[in-house]
């Protein structure tokens, strides 16, 4: 049975990785899947479809009959056209109604919780949800469930810290991302315990700034280590890592994920995050947009090459004493993203589970306990088990 | 231990399937009939089904059926047997059932008109052990689909085998059995119609209720609700409120006792599999102040037409309502949202109103009556504010007592046990004066200055009280919202949030009336649970008399408007 995969945002960044990628997986298995492009601009959405010799459709979301033409019939939506406050919602409403499976590469938390919303609807449609399929939180999330499925059957645990090198080139999308995300406050995990004896993971606020760690980005078989500073920041990450502790009846006392930042990127997080009231001025948020639109769009090809990410993963047990220690490489944050979207899409294609998953639900069909590989969405994926 | 009697016939010729909800018999079409009369003391219930053979019925489908107690026509309904509450009066070997219902030509329902009679049906019980009466339900099972709860509703079949014995079964001579059936549009009991039937096998004996077992289907089904009166897109014209405003705050542990009596908003967190991966927002109330409301519908119209019902014709009711405010508060946030009405309690004297509140939209509502005083009597009054007899409409005003009804008798009162008194000053009760009609656009309006149901000073809450209180206030004069959860009682059925927007004309009228008033709040034993609950927050119980609470000017009002109630479909876009 061929599988219908439409990719709307295809013209975008991450939306041009990701076509390729669904080129490199088409043809990788022939007649499994028929990948479609779509976008609001006709003129890219086609030459690029030309180019990747896929179908196309051309659709924007101010009205909501186009996205339900054009959804009907079709397996998977990969949505990935940011900013996703705007498109998000409309689009997975869309495809929960026509039955058709949703995923996106968001990586802003507010709309993670609106759309986690729509799991009961889903259920009742029996189709899936996955936000959050890209870098952002798929990584982490992968990262996560491995170690946790390790630890089973052990249910109380200490501190769960998630920590990202830095990026050193943001896409245009990413950092108006950022800038949308920029909050007084850094949202973080708490295990609390309620008044019936039971126990919940409730989502809490820290100011910017109060959580900074060092941690050690180095190889186990580094002779030297390599500390960082790295803040706590409101990643969507956190998000995922709740439910997933959630679905692996583990209670964390805390979880955090923080985002590796020099001196200057700190201090200017902190003010960032001070003058959130003044951004959310229109005249100060047209501003910003003006100076993003000229950064480039994205790191080339060379830098994507080049530019290898690290995630670490601690965890603690109830006293406090590390027992996950993991360093895991991977590819520079776009093509990542690209690689697990699709890897993402396809198995929700195949399996067709249903309701709200988190990354690491979808891809746990994919069954690679090493997270390490030559091919596949784990390819140029490297995991350092440190201390276990 | 209930007895029944069982009717079964062949219809010559077969009707033909019409797909008109109105027509329940007829719809899916039927050439083999049974009426079942079951009776256990003073009630009964009357089932108008299919049957599979007459001459050894071995499966019946329900299609439509009426009782007389209110309890349990409820309990069935939710079984998956679509009863409607009505009057059975047994006259020797004539049962008269009166319920509401649309006359051949449009306009008002009729309240008090026959609607079905039944010669020749007799109970009797058998001594023969061997003669055996095995006999299946098979029913449906309905709820609103959880993501279109305005257009769709889950279906799952169930069968039910009650125990039968001490059966007699018997050939009736030819006109043993007649029927009255009176034209109406809807309910239609077409292709029932007056006359005597040949042909009857008849089956009486014994039936125990309680020990039926079910054989619920595993598969739910999804199906549009194209139903008469069933797609809740209603109008309400001629609407007229009495509301007080019941300040609880000095209640010991009042948040926690709301919290108890809005707990059925709150399913997802203690129901597995509810839909919500990890439960991150639950709903509060929103201020310790709730209202108690009494209505009266004058018109509740369809938006549009349904065949074979038009814009024209319209019902009417009484209501009971006790609102509370409450709001959504997300874990991770300090403010509440989604402002809206929560009702716990509600009473009707609809018996169609109650089968639309309980299927379609989650409010529990109970069968009640709603008298006025006469002769030193309280007397309860027909969904239109008329007596039960007929004359002119009787102020709502005029309302001075409220008794949950155990049984549907028409203009009777017997099982009756009031839950509140209303004691409103003299020059009020009727008059129609101090009704100022409220510009809802108009910043300065009295509206804006006036104290009505919620005011500011009511939300002592952090997260209710700055911009939610704000909407709040505002929204729920405009056009409030309401949530509920369905279905209200099990039916082996997922359950789901039901919300809605009551949208109000521009024809609102308010009156803040001078003089106190007085409410008293009786707890009898009969009254639902949910009341129960409600009346322990005023630390009334069953044991003592009513409680009788004074409302001074300002915390009572008046209303008048004509609204629209629209049924939110879950996957609308909602942030155009």
């Amino acid at each position: 049975m061929v599988n219908n995969i439409l990719l709307y945002g295809a013209t975008g960044y991450s939306g041009r990785l990701i076509a390729s990628e669904m080129k490199l997986v088409s043809e990788g298995e022939p007649g499994a899947y028929r990948m479609i492009l779509a976008g609001r601009d006709g003129g890219h959405v086609r030459r690029l479809a030309e180019e990747l010799s896929m179908d196309y459709r051309v659709f924007g979301l101010d009205d909501r009959s186009a996205p339900a033409r054009e959804l009907r019939g079709q397996d998977v939506v990969i949505n990935a056209a940011g900013p996703f406050a705007r498109t998000a919602e409309r689009l997975a409403k869309v495809a929960v109604d026509e039955g058709c499976h949703y995923v996106d590469i968001s990586g802003e938390a507010d709309v993670y919780m609106r759309l986690d919303d729509l799991d009961v609807y889903a259920r009742a449609r029996e189709v899936a949800m996955v936000s959050g399929a890209g870098f952002w939180a798929a990584a982490s999330d992968t990262l996560l469930d491995r170690a946790l499925q390790r630890l089973s059957p052990m249910s109380e645990l200490g501190a769960v810290r998630i920590a990202m090198s830095r990026i050193r080139t943001f896409s245009r999308g990413s950092a108006a991302t950022v800038w949308r995300s920029l909050r007084e406050q850094v949202t973080v995990v708490r295990g609390v315990r309620t008044d019936d004896g039971g126990s919940r993971l409730v989502l809490w606020h820290e100011p910017v700034g109060k959580l900074e760690r060092i941690f050690d980005f180095s190889h186990s078989t580094s002779r030297q280590r390599d500390r960082r500073i790295a803040s706590a920041a409101s990643l969507i990450d956190t998000l995922t890592a709740r439910l997933t502790a959630a679905r692996h009846k583990v209670f964390p006392r805390t979880i955090e994920s923080y985002v590796e930042m020099g001196l200057a990127r700190r201090a200017a997080y902190q003010l960032g995050a001070s003058v959130v009231p003044i951004a959310a001025l229109p005249i100060v948020s047209a501003l910003v947009q003006q100076g993003l639109g000229v950064l480039s769009e994205g790191p080339t090809k060379d830098e994507r090459e080049r530019d290898n990410h690290i995630i670490l993963l601690e965890i603690e047990d109830p006293y406090s004493t590390r027992i996950i220690d993991w360093r895991w490489e991977t590819p520079n944050v776009y093509q990542f993203t690209a690689q697990l979207a699709v890897a993402v899409a396809t198995q929700v294609a195949r399996n067709r589970p249903a309701g709200w998953l988190t990354p690491a639900q979808a891809l746990a069909p994919l069954n690679n306990p090493s997270l390490t590989g030559d091919a596949g969405p784990f390819r140029g994926c490297l995991l350092d088990e440190r201390n276990t | 231990m209930a007895r029944f009697c069982l009717a079964t016939w062949k219809l010559d010729p077969a009707v033909a399937g019409t797909g008109e909800a109105a027509e329940p018999i007829a719809a899916l079409g039927a050439d083999t009939i049974a009426v079942e009369v079951v009776n256990e003391g003073e009630e009964f219930a009357v089932l108008f089904s299919v049957v599979d053979r007459v001459d050894r019925p071995e499966n019946l489908e329900c299609r439509i059926g009426f009782a007389n107690g209110t309890k349990a026509c409820s309990v069935w309904r939710d079984r998956g047997f679509p009863l409607v509450d009505a009057t059975i009066e047994w006259k020797g070997d004539l049962l008269q059932v009166t319920t509401p219902f649309f006359g051949a030509d449009p306009g008002t329902m009729q309240y008090e008109g026959l609607f079905i009679s039944i010669k020749g049906i007799h109970f009797q019980e058998g001594v023969d052990p061997k003669e055996m009466l095995g006999i299946y339900y098979s029913q449906y099972q309905e709820a609103p689909d959880s993501v279109s709860p305005a257009t769709i509703v889950c279906r799952r079949g169930i069968k039910w085998r009650p125990d039968r014995s001490k059966i007699v079964r018997s050939k009736l001579e030819s006109s043993a059995l007649t029927l009255a059936v009176t034209s109406c549009r809807s309910p239609n009991l077409r292709p029932l119609q007056t006359g005597a039937i040949d042909g009857v096998y008849m089956w009486s004996g014994t039936v125990d209720l309680s020990t039926a077992s079910a054989i619920p289907d595993a598969k739910t089904l999804r199906v549009n609700r194209a139903d008469t009166f069933g797609v809740p897109a209603f109008r309400f014209e001629n609407v007229e409120v009495l509301g007080f405003r019941l300040e609880l705050s000095t209640v010991p542990d009042i948040q926690r006792r709301l919290a108890d009596l809005i707990e059925p908003l709150n399913f997802h967190l203690s129901e597995p599999g509810s839909g919500i991966s990890v439960p991150d927002f639950r709903y509060r109330a929103a201020t310790p102040t709730v209202l108690v409301e009494l209505l009266r519908y004058g018109r509740m119209k369809l938006k549009s037409e349904e065949s074979p019902l038009t814009i024209l014709d319209y019902q009417s009711q009484h209501e009971l309502v006790v609102r509370i405010l409450v709001g959504r508060v997300d874990d991770d946030t300090a403010q509440a949202r989604d402002a809206a009405t929560y009702v716990p309690a509600i009473f009707v004297d609809n018996p169609w109103s109650k089968t639309i509140g309980r299927d379609l939209q989650g409010f529990a509502k109970c069968m009640a009556n709603f008298c006025t005083e006469r002769d030193g009597k309280h007397v309860p009054l027909r969904p239109d504010g008329r007596f039960y007899g007929g004359g002119d409409e009787v102020p709502l005003t005029a309302v001075s007592r409220i008794s949950v009804a155990e049984r549907t008798d028409g203009g009777a009162t017997s099982g009756d046990k009031a839950i509140l008194d209303i004691g409103l000053p003299p020059e009020v009760v009727g008059s129609e004066d101090g009704f100022e009609h409220i510009d809802l656009d108009l910043a300065l309006s009295s509206f804006a200055l006036s104290d009505t149901r919620w005011r500011q000073s009511d939300f002592d809450q952090a997260e209710f009280r700055r911009s939610f209180a704000g909407t709040a206030i505002r929204e729920t004069m405009r056009g409030f919202r309401s949530v509920q959860v369905s279905p209200v009682k099990d039916r082996g059925l997922p359950r789901t949030w039901i919300s809605g927007t009551f949208s109000i004309d521009d024809d609102l009228q308010l009156a803040t009336p001078a003089g106190g008033a007085s409410l008293t709040f009786h707890c009898p034993a009969k009254a639902p649970r949910e009341w129960r609950k409600f009346c322990s927050l005023l630390d009334v119980n069953e044991e003592q008399p009513g409680l009788s609470r004074v409302f001074v000017a300002g915390n009572w009002y008046r209303l008048k408007f004509s609204t629209s109630l629209t049924i939110d479909n879950g996957l609308d876009w909602t942030d155009t």
